[in-house]
This record gives C-alpha cells, sequence and structure tokens, in this order.
C-alpha cells in the first residue's frame, strides 16, 4: 500500500498570547494609576472642563463625542474623570498589547519591543493625552490602523487589502471635520493600488465603491442617530460648516514646529525612503502617510476654522509612526535611530515648554500629595 | 477547507478511490451536451470515475437523448421507476444503491464543476476531521450578466456560499448544503438514511441531519458555475420551492426542540434558527414592517411609537438603516471578491432583490399548506449563454 505525504495544516495563531495579554495589563494598570494619580492631585481632566463649558465639545468627532455625552449624564464630577480615565487607559492598553504583538511578529527582540513602547508610553503629550485630554484618542486610533492598511495594498495589493482599508476609513470620518478630506485620497488610492483598478474603469469604480461605502454606511448612521435622538441633523453639518466655511490662514511656521519637535520620528520614514539595502521590499506609500498625514492635519488646522491644538498632529504622527514600526522590516542600523529619535522625542516633550505646557498637569502628575490622600481614605 | 493546485499536482492518481457521480435530471434532454461536456472534463481517473445519469423511466425523450450521445463507459444510465413523490431526492436515494464509490456527489443538469473540484474533495476528506461526512462546493454562474435578475442572483450566490458558508463550516454548525456539488462518504451518506424524498431542499435537511449524528461539513474552494434563473416567473417557482423547503425543515427538526437541541448543542441550536428558521420568517415579516415604515414616514399620521419603546426604537433604526445597508456591502464584497467588477455598482440595487424574495415566501407559506411536497421543477437552459455553448458543443461535435 502506498502512503502518501499531506502537506501540514496551517496551524492557527492564538487569538491572545499570554505576552500580550500581559502588556495590556501592564500598560492598562500604570495608565490607570498615572491618570488617578493625577486626578487625586486636585486636576481636573480637560475633558471635563470642556463638557462644563458649554458646546466646545461638540466638534464633530462623533466617537468622542458619544463617550462625552454618555459621561455628560452622570452628576458627579469624580466619578466623570474616574469614567473617562478608565475608558481612556483601557483603550490605550489595548493598543499596547495590540502593538507590542504585532512588533514581536514583526522581528523585534522583547527588549527592544519593550523600549520602544516604553519611550512611546512616556512621550509627554502621549500621556497627556490618556491621562488629562482624550478627546483626540479616536483620531490617534485611526491614523495607527490606516497605516498597517496601507502598508498590506502595497505588499499583497488584493482585493481584501481595498476591503480592509475600506473598513477603516470610517474611523478616519468619526476622527473629526479636519481627518474626513482624508478619505478622498485614502478611497482614490485603494481604487489604483489595486492592478485591475488602473487597467480596467469598472475595476476602478468598484474598488472605489467598496472603499467609500463603509463610510457612507457609517455616515447615514450617524445621521439617522442624531436625527433619532431628537439634536437635529443641523447639527451633524454644522461642526463642517464652521470647520470649512470660513479659512483663516494662521502661523503655519509654528504649527509646524510644534509637529516635528514633538514628533522628530518623522525623519524615520523619511530615511526608510532612502536607506540602501532594506531586508525588505522598498513599500514607500505606507512611509510617506506616516508623515503626510499628520503634516496635512498640522497645516490643515491653522488654514481652516478649527479648534484642534497645536500638539495634535504631533501625537497623530507618533501614532502613525509606531504602527508603522509594527508593520515594517529595518536593517539593525535604522531600528537603532528609530529608537534613539524615539527617546529624544520623550526627552524633548517634557524638556520644551515654549512650545506646550500644562503647568497644572505637571504639577500633578509630579506631585506627593496622592500619599496624604491615601491617608484620609478609610482603611489605608 | 483551501487546497492548493501544488497540493492537487502531488497528488498520486493511483491512490484516489473510486468516485461516484450522481446527476439526477427530469425532462433535460436539451442540455445533456453541456452536461456530458462538462463531465467528460473532470480531472479523475476514467478507471475511478463513475456517473450516473438518473432519469425518471416515463422520461423517454432524456433517455433516448442520453443514448443518442454515445457517452465513454463511465457514464451510465439509472431509471426511476415511476413511484410518489415524484422528487429529485427520490431519484437519488434509488440510484444510491447502484453506487459502489468512497465518495458521491450530486450535480445538477446545467453544472459546469471545475474540472479539479473531485481530487480537491477527495483531499479535503482525506486531511479532514474522520467525523467529516460531506464537503460543499462553492456555486456561481456562467450567465451573471444576461439582465438584472441574474446579476443579483449571483451576488446574492458569491456572499451565500464564498463568505457565508464558510462562515458557518468556521463556526462549526450545521451548514445548509446546497443543491449540488455537495460530496459524501457515500458510508456516512446512508448512515444517515440519505436524502428525506418529501422535503423540497432535501440539501439542506440533509445539513442538519449530518450534523445531529455528530458528523461535520465543510466548505473547499471550489466552484461549480450554473445557470442563473433569469426569467421572473421561473425564478419566483424556484424560490418559493427553496423557501417552502426551508420552512418545512425547520419544521420537522422542530417537532423535538430538545433532542435537536441535545443532538447539535447550543450553538448549532440557534445557527439553525438563524440560518434555517429566521430567513422565511423574516421574509414574510418584511413587507409588513417596510409597509409600517413608509407609512410612518411619509404620512406622519400613523403613530406607531407604542411599538418601538427606547431602546427598541433605536436598535430597529439600527437594523434598518446599518443592518441593511451592511448586507448591501458584503454582498458587493463578496462580487469584489470574484472580480465581478460590474456587479459591485449594481449591488446597491439588493434591496429591490430583497423584495421579491417576500413575494416568493409568500407563494412557498401558501403552497406549505395547501401542496406542502410539490415539487417547483426549475427550467434549465433558458439562459442565452447556454444556448450558444450549446451550439458550441453541437458544431464541435459535428
Amino acid at each position: 500500500m502506498t502512503t502518501i505525504e499531506l502537506p501540514l495544516a496551517i496551524k492557527r495563531r492564538p487569538f491572545l498570547r499570554t505576552a500580550t495579554a500581559l502588556v495590556w495589563i501592564v500598560a492598562l494598570a500604570a495608565f490607570l494609576a498615572v491618570a488617578q494619580h493625577v486626578i487625586n492631585s486636585g486636576f481636573v481632566r480637560r475633558d471635563i472642563e470642556a463638557l462644563q463649558a458649554g458646546e466646545a465639545w461638540r466638534t464633530g468627532g462623533w466617537l468622542s463625542q458619544l463617550v462625552l455625552s454618555v459621561v455628560g449624564l452622570i452628576n458627579d464630577v469624580d466619578w466623570q474623570q474616574s469614567i473617562l480615565s478608565l475608558t481612556a487607559a483601557v483603550m490605550a492598553g489595548l493598543a499596547f498589547g495590540l502593538l507590542y504583538d504585532r512588533m514581536r511578529f514583526n522581528g523585534w527582540t522583547i527588549l527592544g519591543t519593550v523600549f520602544v513602547l516604553a519611550g512611546f508610553g512616556m512621550h509627554a503629550q502621549v500621556l497627556y493625552a490618556i491621562t488629562a485630554q482624550s478627546r483626540g484618542l479616536p483620531l490617534y486610533f485611526a491614523f495607527a490602523a490606516i497605516i498597517p492598511a496601507i502598508r498590506q495594498m502595497e505588499q499583497v495589493g488584493d482585493v481584501q487589502s481595498t476591503i480592509s482599508l475600506g473598513l477603516l476609513m470610517p474611523l478616519v470620518l468619526l476622527a473629526g471635520p479636519l481627518t474626513t478630506p482624508l478619505i478622498v485620497p485614502l478611497a482614490l488610492g485603494a481604487a489604483l493600488a489595486d492592478p485591475d483598478g488602473r487597467r480596467d474603469a469598472r475595476a476602478f469604480v468598484a474598488m472605489l465603491l467598496v472603499a467609500l461605502i463603509p463610510t457612507l454606511i457609517v455616515a447615514i448612521g450617524v445621521v439617522g442617530f442624531v436625527a433619532q435622538s431628537g439634536i437635529g441633523v443641523v447639527n451633524v453639518i454644522m461642526p463642517y460648516i464652521t470647520t470649512y466655511g470660513l479659512l483663516r490662514p494662521g502661523d503655519y511656521g509654528q504649527s509646524l514646529g510644534v509637529l516635528f519637535t514633538f514628533a522628530p520620528v518623522a525623519i524615520v520614514p523619511l530615511l526608510y525612503l532612502v536607506w540602501p539595502n532594506l531586508p525588505e521590499r522598498r513599500h514607500v506609500w505606507s512611509a510617506i502617510a506616516v508623515v503626510a498625514m499628520p503634516l496635512y492635519l498640522a497645516i490643515a488646522r491653522v488654514t481652516f476654522n478649527s479648534s484642534m491644538q497645536a500638539f495634535v498632529p504631533a501625537i497623530a504622527l507618533m501614532a502613525a509612526y509606531i504602527s508603522w514600526l509594527c508593520v515594517v522590516r529595518l536593517p539593525f542600523a535604522l531600528r537603532i535611530v528609530a529608537f534613539a529619535i524615539l527617546a529624544a522625542a520623550a526627552a524633548l516633550s517634557w524638556s520644551n515648554t515654549v512650545m506646550w505646557e500644562d503647568a497644572e498637569w505637571k504639577t500633578a502628575l509630579f506631585s506627593t500629595d496622592v500619599l496624604s490622600n491615601l491617608e484620609l481614605r478609610p482603611g489605608v | 477547507m483551501e487546497v492548493s493546485p501544488e497540493d492537487i499536482a502531488a497528488l498520486d492518481e493511483a491512490t484516489l478511490p473510486v468516485y461516484s457521480v450522481l446527476v439526477p435530471m427530469y425532462k433535460e434532454a436539451r442540455v445533456l451536451p453541456l452536461l456530458a461536456k462538462a463531465l467528460k472534463g473532470l480531472d479523475y481517473p476514467a478507471a475511478k470515475l463513475e456517473v450516473k445519469l438518473v432519469l425518471e423511466e416515463d422520461d423517454v425523450e432524456t433517455i433516448d437523448a442520453a443514448k443518442a450521445l454515445k457517452l465513454p463507459g463511465t457514464f451510465e444510465i439509472v431509471r426511476v421507476p415511476p413511484s410518489q413523490p415524484k422528487t429529485k431526492p427520490k431519484a437519488c436515494n434509488y440510484a444510491l444503491q447502484f453506487c459502489r464509490g468512497e465518495f458521491v456527489t450530486i450535480y445538477d443538469a446545467e453544472d459546469q464543476p471545475e474540472p479539479d473540484q473531485l481530487k480537491k474533495a477527495v483531499l479535503a476528506f482525506r486531511r479532514g476531521d474522520p467525523r467529516l461526512a460531506c464537503v460543499q462546493g462553492r456555486l456561481n454562474y456562467f450567465n451573471r450578466s444576461e439582465n438584472w435578475l441574474t446579476r443579483m442572483f449571483t451576488l446574492e450566490y458569491s456572499q451565500w456560499f464564498d463568505f457565508l458558508l464558510p462562515g458557518l463550516d468556521w463556526l462549526k454548525v450545521p451548514i445548509p448544503l446546497g443543491g449540488t456539488s455537495n460530496h459524501f462518504k457515500l458510508e456516512a451518506l446512508r448512515e444517515v438514511g440519505a436524502w428525506d424524498p418529501y422535503n423540497v431542499t432535501e440539501d439542506a435537511d440533509l445539513g442538519v441531519r449530518l450534523a445531529q449524528e455528530g458528523y461535520t461539513v465543510g466548505v473547499i474552494n471550489s466552484t461549480t458555475f450554473e445557470e442563473a434563473n433569469g426569467v421572473l416567473p421561473s425564478w419566483i417557482k424556484q424560490r418559493s420551492r427553496w423557501i417552502k423547503g426551508y420552512m418545512q425543515t425547520w419544521l420537522v427538526h422542530m417537532r423535538h426542540p430538545i433532542a435537536l437541541w441535545r443532538s447539535i448543542g447550543t450553538k448549532g441550536f440557534f445557527a439553525f434558527h438563524f440560518f434555517i428558521g429566521a430567513p422565511p420568517f423574516t421574509m414574510l415579516l418584511a413587507p409588513i414592517l417596510w409597509a409600517i415604515t413608509l407609512m410612518v414616514w411619509f404620512t406622519h399620521s400613523f403613530d406607531v411609537g407604542w411599538l418601538f419603546p427606547e431602546p427598541f426604537g433605536t436598535m430597529a433604526l439600527f437594523n434598518l438603516v446599518i443592518g441593511n445597508l451592511f448586507l448591501v456591502y458584503f454582498g458587493v464584497i463578496a462580487a469584489l471578491k470574484r472580480k465581478y467588477y460590474d456587479l459591485v455598482p449594481v449591488g446597491v440595487l439588493l434591496p429591490f432583490y430583497w423584495v421579491l424574495h417576500s413575494i416568493a415566501a409568500y407563494k412557498a407559506f401558501k403552497q406549505l399548506i395547501s401542496n406542502p411536497h410539490y415539487w417547483e421543477k426549475t427550467e434549465h437552459g433558458t439562459s442565452a449563454v447556454t444556448q450558444k455553448t450549446l451550439e458550441e458543443v453541437k458544431r464541435a461535435g459535428s
């Protein structure tokens, strides 16, 4: 009797690896501890201030608005602060766990991964975004999610890549009015990335539709739910009219200065574009997107009527950069550069108080009063 | 279950088992040359292949046409003696006693399976769990661009066979088998009692019974191309039979719900309701809900707020808007995955196609009560693509 050799079945990866879960839990605990420490030291989160100050928080960032609306239903400020901190810490913790998993999968050593994530987590504005003002989180997540999708389109370039990017694009819409125009080049890029899309007009239209439909569905959903809740459809359109109805050219130098001072990591994707002998085929579009999307934000925020703060594009760039590190294969020397610049960015974020400063937050963060506060609590 | 061309190339043909192919037909003499061409194109050793044309004894026209084709020795005519019910599963059950293959599959008269489908099925069985009793090939259409109905039908099939069934396979829940291109281990098929001759979607019913007996079903990456029904009255007839069959299957198995739950488990039990029981029910219910929604939106004179207290009102709105739009989206990406680019823009018209489903569902519901075991025969060979291919085959033959 003849025996035949059968190909081995592909082993399914575990849904959640122990190390990934551990990183998630440690990151969650660390962020939550810092956030709670800041609150215990008397700091009022900037989100809560915005919520109490009237309608200014309705900026068209639908995800953060939804969270703030729910939090706004609670009367107690302490509870509001704790819920926001917990939400931000859980999301950030999850993201760190995922980043760890992806970096390890992409050949980074445990030590290298931990250093990179620690450098990222210790960046002043990143920490600020998690513990003090989390309205920008959906934007950072959107940028972090889009980069691997663009990379997949370059690397694989199949229909599934277009579908994946299309499914992530609603995040760009939900992040706010200023990011919404990015949907157009992304959708066009998705349609043109496929070889059939470049050759055949029908394929181009099909790809474009598939890239856009999820965003359209979410947009229709937002309109539907706003109408259902009695807020009025005009309130959906208003943030866009406010943003784009008025050109308000501002200080471009200052905006770009903040971007590249707090996120000098932009140099690494640019170096990647020219670095000789890469251990992989050079994928330029995802590297360009890491810099281009935050650059657009930095320019747009001072061109249009936006309340976006100057440091937001810098964190967006950091998020896109870290996400890019998870999917790119860099030579060892460039990895060293990547980490060194990340460490420099973290150092600059604390030391450069001319471009950005929130003294109250820093005072609360470095306060030791928390110990006395704890002593006041029953049972401690 | 993915089988690559490299896996096929690595197969030693000497180790392949005998494979039986059943082709039940009734008054379909004109598409016989097409079928013969497709089956002769199967990449499987002739010595190990037996094709049985399962014909009703009174269908003299098809029997004569089959004889006139002078088919090779792998083909054999099985005459089914007249008896009731006169259904496809009854004919297949009769033919099963003559099969000697380790595996058996069914094709319809107009089917065009991919040549390596039998080999892929064999490999899937060899690699699969010992309890794997059936692998389902994917079905799709060769005449998709003929008219709006064939386009919609193709979108639906692409979604069903390329996305939903592999999803059910992944979840390990009962799979409602498609009408053709299901490949069985003959032994397991006999053990479960083969097909229910009274059920008009005997395939869906068999999927549930296999699961009840502890067997599993997989989906392979091989496609059989069929003729999409592009004639509206004929489409309604065919669809009403399918929906009636789903209703029958649900009713039959729900005679003993606890026994069913015990035999297929909690996950399987829910899947059974979601994918076999719920579709006919939603098709019946949908027009009523559409009517209410339209009345409220356009007349503003009809208050149904009491029907949808919060949060149910928001949930209903979510289902209507997001749920339906995502269903459209899934149809569209199924087309894109098959590179049917022309179907993507028309995919947004899928909701109109669902209206036709509801019409067929009401016909099915009426027939379930008045004539439950009546088999609405689907007429094959009406497509212009089929006609053209037939002419080519005839020309090549002459």
